[in-house]
């Protein structure tokens, strides 16, 4: 039973190591040499070398270093064009700092033109003002001018009469205008 | 002998025959075969070699014109060849156009040992690079494209004389080089052909070793098998470790084949770049 036991685990195993040939003496040896092995070895070496050299190998190699190449390529596009987006974007950016200074130069400008725009306006409103004014004074001064010529004339004409009738003197008007006119002088003298 | 079971008997199946063995029975080549010098390990390498047509050829066809890949398994096996092009084969044979006509014959290399060596992890089936033939015949086919390369690249003698480094300075107005000239050319052909030796030994002492170490502990089982209550725990224990050992020798199986890949790489790059 244990012998049967033995033989089903050693097979079971996997090893076959219980299947030499009993009946002949089983060298050690692995340096024996054995010309039909190595005739058939040979053989069989050169061939599979020769045909899958040919049929494999080969193409196999061509393949390998098509696709590298082919990878590498790509590899390359894909830095230049990664240099290009680079190149692109410092323009851009370039572009972009350009217009920035741009817009600011047209803001300072359209400050500066409003500014002078509105010191005009302001400028133009106070010398209307200032003309208004002179304007407005010149009439004050020629009424006021006018209405103490009034004045004066009335209290002259007035005083000429009083005094006419006080004296009954009829004065001519000659006489009267010269009257009139020496009250004036002394009066612009007094004003 | 121990415990009627004899380690030479279990270590049978690291060795080439003209007979598969399955639990079941054996089976006998047919004769025309046998006749034809075909055992074990030939089919062994023409299900590798068969192998490799239904990968690489349809892979080649997926590939044609720098396709991507898609699939895990194409992908994967894409892994392998870009990784040992890219930081095996070049680098230790220099640049990318110098490397270019070797990358077939490396990649066709790493998959055969690498498909000869799963072959042992195969149930019933064998390591063909468990046997210093098949290694012995790898290594020499690249020994043969490394002396072409040294030949094509600096010509027949140069290739010879220049393993020779120069040696500067004089002994007695002597020049150095003229003295040990000649016991360092000696040295240095014959550190070439035991790197190449070394190749095959390496390759094959590490499949063979693995498996025979599998036998020696699956033997443990018989050989405790008088008493029940030694055998049971030896069993447990074998059995683990066994499924140990398998995992360890998968990973021996890839690491083989890089380092037999690597190695010609590098006896490759030294035949174009001498001293």
């Amino acid at each position: 039973m244990i012998r049967f036991i033995t033989t089903a685990v050693v097979l079971l195993n996997a090893l076959p190591v219980l299947a030499a040939d009993h009946g002949k003496e089983v060298s050690l040896n692995p340096l024996e040499w054995a010309s039909n092995t190595a005739f058939w070895t040979f053989v069989i070496f050169a061939a599979v070398c020769a045909i899958l050299g040919k049929l494999a190998f080969k193409p196999i190699a061509k393949a390998l270093d098509d696709r590298e190449q082919s990878i590498s390529g790509q590899i390359e596009a894909a830095a230049k064009a990664n240099e290009e987006a680079k190149s692109v974007l410092a323009l851009y950016n370039q572009k972009l700092d350009e217009s920035r200074e741009e817009v600011r130069q047209i803001i300072e400008a359209a400050k500066k033109d409003a500014q002078s725009v509105a010191d005009g306006i302001v400028a133009k409103a106070r010398e209307a003002a200032g003309q208004e004014r002179d304007r407005a004074m010149k009439e004050i001064d020629s009424a006021a001018t006018a209405a103490l010529q009034n004045i004066a004339e009335r209290s002259a004409t007035l005083a000429t009469s009083l005094a006419g009738k006080m004296i009954r003197v009829e004065v001519k008007p000659e006489t009267h205008r010269d009257m009139i006119q020496e009250a004036l002088n002394g009066f612009k003298t007094v004003s | 002998m121990a415990g009627g079971i004899n380690i030479a008997d279990l270590a049978g199946h690291v060795k080439d025959s003209y007979e598969f063995h399955f639990p079941w029975g054996h089976y006998e080549l047919p004769q025309v075969l046998q006749t034809l010098g075909i055992s074990k390990y030939v089919i062994i390498e023409f299900a590798a070699a068969a192998l490799m047509f239904a990968i690489f050829i349809p892979f080649a066809k997926k590939i044609s014109g720098g396709k991507q890949i898609k699939g895990r398994f194409w992908n994967c096996i894409e892994v392998f060849l870009i990784y040992l092009k890219d930081q095996v084969i070049v680098p230790s044979i220099g640049s990318k156009e110098q490397a270019a006509p070797y990358v077939p014959y490396l990649w066709t290399l790493f998959f055969f040992v690498l498909f000869c060596n799963l072959g042992g992890l195969v149930p019933w089936m064998g390591s063909p690079t468990g046997s210093a033939v098949v290694t012995g015949v790898l290594a020499l086919v690249t020994l043969t494209v490394v002396i072409a390369t040294g030949i094509k690249r600096h010509g027949a003698i140069g290739f010879w004389t220049g393993m020779v480094p120069h040696i500067e300075g004089k002994v007695g107005g002597i020049e150095l080089s003229a003295v040990l000239g000649p016991f360092m050319f000696v040295l240095e052909v014959f550190s070439f052909f035991v790197k190449h030796i070394t190749l095959c030994i390496r390759l094959m002492a590490n499949m063979y070793g693995g498996h025979l170490m599998l036998a020696v502990f699956l033997a443990f089982i018989p050989m405790a098998a008088w008493s029940i209550f030694i055998w049971l725990p030896v069993t447990f224990c074998v059995i683990i470790t066994a499924v140990a050992v398998n995992f360890l020798e998968l990973l021996v199986a890839f690491l083989q084949a890089y380092i037999f890949t690597f190695l010609t790489s590098v006896y490759i790059g030294m035949s174009i770049h001498q001293h």
